[in-house]
């Protein structure tokens, strides 16, 4: 199951993990991946492991800190799954592979474009169930209105 | 006001040819595509000749909405904008208007822009080029 925060409540503002580069290159560089892992960045960023240092990509041999901050925030859920981490600053490539994962709390900031993968189970602060795309969008509209935003088409 | 109409930046085996059409010019699109990549480039390049004017700041920056507030006749590069601009950096970005803007950002709420300041990064053999998301 995926929960999704969409409110800074005070229960949960101060435990909403931002600086999602900051964490990963301080708490998770220099470690080894899991397969699972080594997957989850070949499918984001496109990139090869080849040991804990260094990728290799289209722009030629890297370092682990090279990846993308899409690819660190993915990883980062996966270390710290009971952390709320915000995919704020997740491409929808990024967050396709995120919402397949079997649990993670995750901090969605506004509206980012997405499919919801078939057979993903998505609860939205605690309290609402999306399983398909018209819910996701019927979801974020009702948000928007709330908060005064403009309307997602 | 348009202080950078095109950048050009090498980047190991690949070449940013960069065209600017607006006074703010926001990346969006796929994480992997080359954004941060651009950045740490962009870096290299600053402070040298045809690139003086060029500022960068990211999560690692100091003071950034301080000194953000202080930027008069610049090109000013902010990655990581998704969660490093608040709601006063939003208007000093619309109404300074004598500065030029590059974010690399998801969210354009609150951000005065056209259509065609909304771009990805699209890689044409070695060649990385603006497209227009509208």
């Amino acid at each position: 199951m995926i929960n999704i925060y969409t409110k800074k409540d005070s229960n949960i503002s101060d435990k909403i993990q931002y600086f999602n580069d900051r964490l990963f290159n301080t708490e998770v560089f220099g470690s080894e991946f899991t397969d699972n892992e080594k997957q989850v960045i070949e499918q984001i960023d496109h990139a090869k492991v080849m040991d804990h240092m260094k990728i290799e990509t289209d722009f030629g041999i890297g370092s682990i800190l090279d990846l993308s901050t899409g690819c660190k925030t993915a990883i980062n859920i996966l270390r710290f799954p009971n952390r709320i981490i915000s995919v704020d600053e997740c491409g929808s490539n990024a967050l396709k592979v995120i919402l397949q994962f079997k649990e993670a709390n995750i901090f969605m900031g506004f509206p980012a474009t997405l499919h919801v993968p078939e057979g993903s189970e998505l609860v939205f602060d605690e309290t609402e169930k999306v399983e398909n795309d018209l819910q996701y969008e019927a979801f974020w509209s009702k948000r928007c209105r709330e908060r005064g935003d403009y309307d997602i088409v | 006001m348009i202080l950078y109409k095109n950048l050009s930046v090498r980047a190991g085996t690949k070449l940013y040819q960069l065209e600017f059409k607006n006074r703010i010019t926001i990346v969006m699109g796929d994480s992997g595509n080359g954004k941060t990549y651009l950045y740490k480039f962009l870096e290299e390049y600053r402070g040298t000749e045809g690139y003086e004017d060029i500022v960068l700041f990211n999560y690692k920056s100091d003071d950034f909405h301080q000194r953000l507030q202080g930027m008069r006749h610049k090109f000013i590069v902010i990655d990581n904008a998704d969660i490093m601009l608040d709601d006063t950096d939003k208007q000093f970005i619309n109404f300074h208007k004598e500065n030029q803007f590059l974010l690399f950002k998801r969210d354009f709420t609150n951000l005065f822009i056209s259509p065609n300041s909304l771009v990805t990064l699209k890689q044409d053999g070695n060649i990385i080029r603006f497209k227009e998301v509208l």
